[in-house]
């Protein structure tokens, strides 16, 4: 007997009035031939986005390769990567234009890079992170918008927003990130059962009957008003969204496996801590990535005037950036430089278990494009010039990698712009003032 | 985001260790730049007109072991350690007992009433910091020996040999790790100075007008001015030369015009105000984030030299308030003295007590120090705008 493997094909009926529909277990022949679009409904292998951000910069002289192009030289500092140097680019000497707002340290440098804007303001975004722009295109169709961890613990080291002061707060405790993504809510996409949750539908109804006030509103008020409703009613739309899908039966995926849950630990700013919650947190985003549980993420390992301590000791990473003097000899900190090698190991784990995880022929990291940087270049001196970023994945072969880039003291906001065409924003210019661009980086899009 | 009030910039305006730029520019000779003409230079322009971008402009230190025998000016946390019986500083020391120590370093610098010793320097009390103690320095004779109005002072000998230097900031200054670094090479302030100029925050333009001679020109007008214009930059950093920059028409605007002479390939101007922009992001909400502070010299003045490649090098002199050199840290806050470990209350009181110029007219004391930038600049073509609107014009 041949069986269609078509989502539509599945049993459906009601339940308690409800819609069901009942589907089957996942198989490699889900994916078509090349393995980029299931092989079921001929959409494609979703492709993913995130970024991923430390604090306090690099020595740059120890970081930056010296040859542009494919084959870069691997620096003291980046030489962690050097399994992975093949799906990273390293993009420097891109530069920060503040046209004449101060340069507020740690801060201006990673808002900028983000929102493409100089901030003025003391805090939030100056307007919306890129990351919630590419969100809006390929984040409506999942249990989640996105997904903000703080490996260092508090829940406002964001920079993920739609501005006007707001950040989109980051999950502290991979404990409770493990109960939001696969606790109660948590649809097994190859699982054979599948049940609306009754309360969901509820939910959804509500917000129904809300959406008619909602309109008699907006008609009710003045402009000023109408732009101030439209960032809440923005978040709305998005939780009616989230609603419609978790009343769908989810597509089967090839990767996804449901995670042991995580025990509670503690959480604080100790390097060693952080390096386990990283961890954990990383094992858990991949795995929400594999489950389509969401298609973008910020996952921030520490914060821009990094709190990072040593167990026992008391000296923040961001004293000693500022209290050891540079030794000109060396060229760099050597106390500082610690946390440093700690970052960038964390970095590769983040990129190996995303490279891990097998989706057809490709990886998840593969099918993946992840925004690494910093907010200062050297944090001493609080430099936003030549921030220190990387892009890792292909985006599913949008993107090409293994490059160095150099930016040749152009915008930063190039950056933003090219990540979020390769995402596909339909977007042709981007930033404000000095950072408005229209030129992408042609080098890194394939 | 990250709270701002723990940041600040650890570097602390006025002299520093660009002894390692001398050197490039001149080995072996250190200071000669100063006092030398050029003989290859080129014929004048032909409408007597150049323009410059400032490249470098940070305190010129003198390094060696005998400006500060004793070593660096201690942090913070060091003091507060040296001022405890030798049996509590083993304790202290420590790793077990490392958060009881820096509890109680960071409590001397908080006060009642929510002060502490940066933002509210002037009402701690901390002993006076360690000074240069070498007679070397570099900088100008601002009171040519006669004193005036100046406060008693001693006075330091160029390492070409040039008596009469007037530099009490690098006497007070020159012994922090911030200026001359623990390499003796140079200090922190040397390189981190640079990015407010390749930046545009603190960009520099000079305009130089009525030239009709290298050797001998009595009458040449210099416009000394900041550029919101951020200077083109090769892979290494260096400016370009031959780039535009249009002087700064947004408050605050700052456009000295100066009255200057050249003599032999050097040029000088007479003394007057000049002011220039300095500004700092960090201090959080609590004040105007660095747009009240800038750049002050009381009876300032040029000294640069020509050279053949077309660059200018040489000192800007004068005399700045002493509060001025410390605004970096006391607009950090607390955040300056507990994060960067700087004893801004010990500063201030040690600048004030070697305060040599501006007497207060109702005490009598002196309330700034005499002080010397480096400048390096190099050419490239400057649009004046005389007119300043809506802001004030210098």
């Amino acid at each position: 007997m041949a069986i269609d493997l078509t989502r539509r094909s599945a049993l459906r009926g009601l339940l308690h009035g409800a819609a069901v529909t009942v589907g089957v277990p996942l198989l490699d022949a889900f994916l078509d031939g090349n393995g980029e679009a299931m092989a079921a409904t001929g959409s494609p292998v979703p492709v993913r986005f995130g970024t991923w951000f430390w604090g306090l910069g690099v020595n740059p002289t120890r970081w930056f390769p010296d040859k542009p192009g494919p084959g870069y030289d691997l620096k003291p500092e980046l030489e962690p990567i050097r399994p992975f140097a093949h799906k990273i680019n390293i993009l420097g000497n891109f530069n920060v234009m503040l046209d004449g707002a101060p340069n507020l340290p740690h801060t201006s440098g990673g808002a900028a890079i983000r929102t493409g804007r100089a901030l003025t303001a003391e805090r939030g975004l100056p307007g919306e992170s890129f990351d919630v722009t590419i969100g809006d295109r390929i984040g409506t169709r999942t249990r989640f918008r996105s997904l903000e961890m703080s490996a260092a613990g508090d829940a406002r080291n964001s920079l993920s927003g739609r501005g006007g002061g707001n950040l989109n707060p980051s999950e502290t405790s991979a404990s409770a990130l493990y109960q939001r993504l696969f606790g109660i809510g948590f649809k097994d996409p190859n699982s054979a059962d599948f049940v609306p949750d009754p309360v969901v539908m509820a939910r959804r109804s509500v917000l129904s009957a809300v959406g008619e006030q909602r309109r008699a509103l907006e008609r009710a008020v003045g402009a000023a008003d109408r732009e101030k409703l439209d960032q809440y009613f923005t978040s709305v739309r998005q939780l009616e969204n989230q609603l419609e899908v978790e009343l769908t039966r989810p597509e089967p995926l090839q990767a996804c496996r449901v995670l042991p849950p995580v025990k509670e630990r503690p959480v604080n700013a100790e390097i060693e801590n952080v390096v386990v919650n990283h961890a954990l947190m990383t094992d858990l985003l991949v795995m929400a990535l594999a489950c389509d549980q969401t298609r973008v993420f910020n996952m921030m390992f520490n914060n821009g005037a990094s709190s990072l301590t040593r167990i026992g000791s008391t000296i923040t990473h961001h004293q000693l950036t500022h209290e050891e003097a540079l030794d000109n000899r060396l060229g760099y900190q050597p106390e500082a430089s610690y946390f440093l090698s700690r970052i960038f190991e964390a970095w590769v784990y983040f990129v190996s278990a995303l490279d891990r995880i097998q989706e057809g022929p490709r990886t998840l990291l593969d099918n993946t494009l992840v925004f690494a940087h910093s907010e200062t270049e050297f944090a001493k001196f609080h430099t936003i010039d030549n921030i220190p970023m990387m892009t890792a994945g292909s985006a599913g072969g949008r993107v090409r990698t293994g490059l160095y880039v150099d930016g040749m003291g152009t915008p930063v906001s190039r950056v933003g712009l090219t990540l979020q065409q390769a995402m596909g924003v339909s977007v042709d210019s981007w930033g404000t003032q000095s950072m408005a661009t229209s030129k992408s980086i042609g080098e890194i899009l394939a | 985001m990250t709270s701002l009030k723990t940041t600040t910039l650890t570097l602390l305006t006025g002299l520093a260790g660009l002894a390692a730029g001398f050197a490039a520019v001149t080995p072996g000779e250190p200071g000669t730049v100063i006092a030398q003409s050029s003989p290859e230079l080129p014929p004048p322009p032909a409408n007597g007109e150049l323009g410059f971008v400032v490249e470098e402009f940070a305190p010129p230190v003198v390094q060696g072991k005998e400006a500060c025998p004793d070593g660096t000016v201690p942090k913070l946390k060091e003091a507060y350690l040296a001022s405890l019986p030798e049996a509590e500083r083993a304790r202290l020391a420590l790793k077990e007992n490392e958060p009881e120590f820096t509890r109680r370093w960071q409590a001397t610098a908080v006060g009642p009433g929510n002060t502490n010793i940066c933002s509210q320097p002037d009402r701690f009390r901390r002993p006076l910091l360690r000074t240069v103690q070498s007679p070397t320095a570099q900088g100008l004779d601002l009171d040519r020996g006669a004193g005036g109005e100046s406060c008693e002072h001693g006075e330091f000998t160029s390492p070409a040999g040039e008596t009469g230097i007037d530099n009490q900031e690098y006497r007070v200054m020159g012994c922090t790790l911030e200026w001359r670094g623990k390499d003796g090479i140079a200090g922190d302030i040397a390189s981190g100075l640079r990015q407010f100029h390749a930046s545009g925050e603190w960009t520099q333009v000079l305009l130089l007008r009525g030239i009709d001679s290298f050797d001998r020109d009595d009458d040449v007008e210099v416009i000394y001015a900041n550029t919101a214009d951020r200077p083109p930059a090769d892979a290494k950093g260096r400016f370009l030369p031959g780039a535009s920059f249009t002087v700064s028409n947004s408050g605050p605007r700052h456009r000295n015009v100066l009255k200057g002479r050249i003599n032999k390939g050097v040029l000088t101007t007479e003394p007057t105000t000049i002011v220039l922009a300095q500004t700092w992001g960090q201090g959080g909400a609590r004040d105007l984030r660095g747009s009240r502070s800038r750049y002050t010299f009381n009876q300032g003045r040029l000294r640069l030299v020509f050279r053949p490649d077309g660059r200018l090098e040489g000192l800007l002199g004068g005399y700045r308030p002493a509060f001025e050199v410390i605004q970096s840290p006391a607009i950090g806050g607390v955040g300056a003295a507990t994060t960067a470990g700087i004893d801004c209350a010990g500063m201030l009181a040690t600048l004030l007590h070697y305060a040599d110029g501006v007497r207060d007219r109702k005490t009598g004391k002196c309330t700034a120090v005499s002080s010397a930038m480096r400048v390096v600049a190099i050419p490239a073509f400057v649009n004046d705008l005389p007119a300043a609107t809506g802001a004030s014009a210098r």
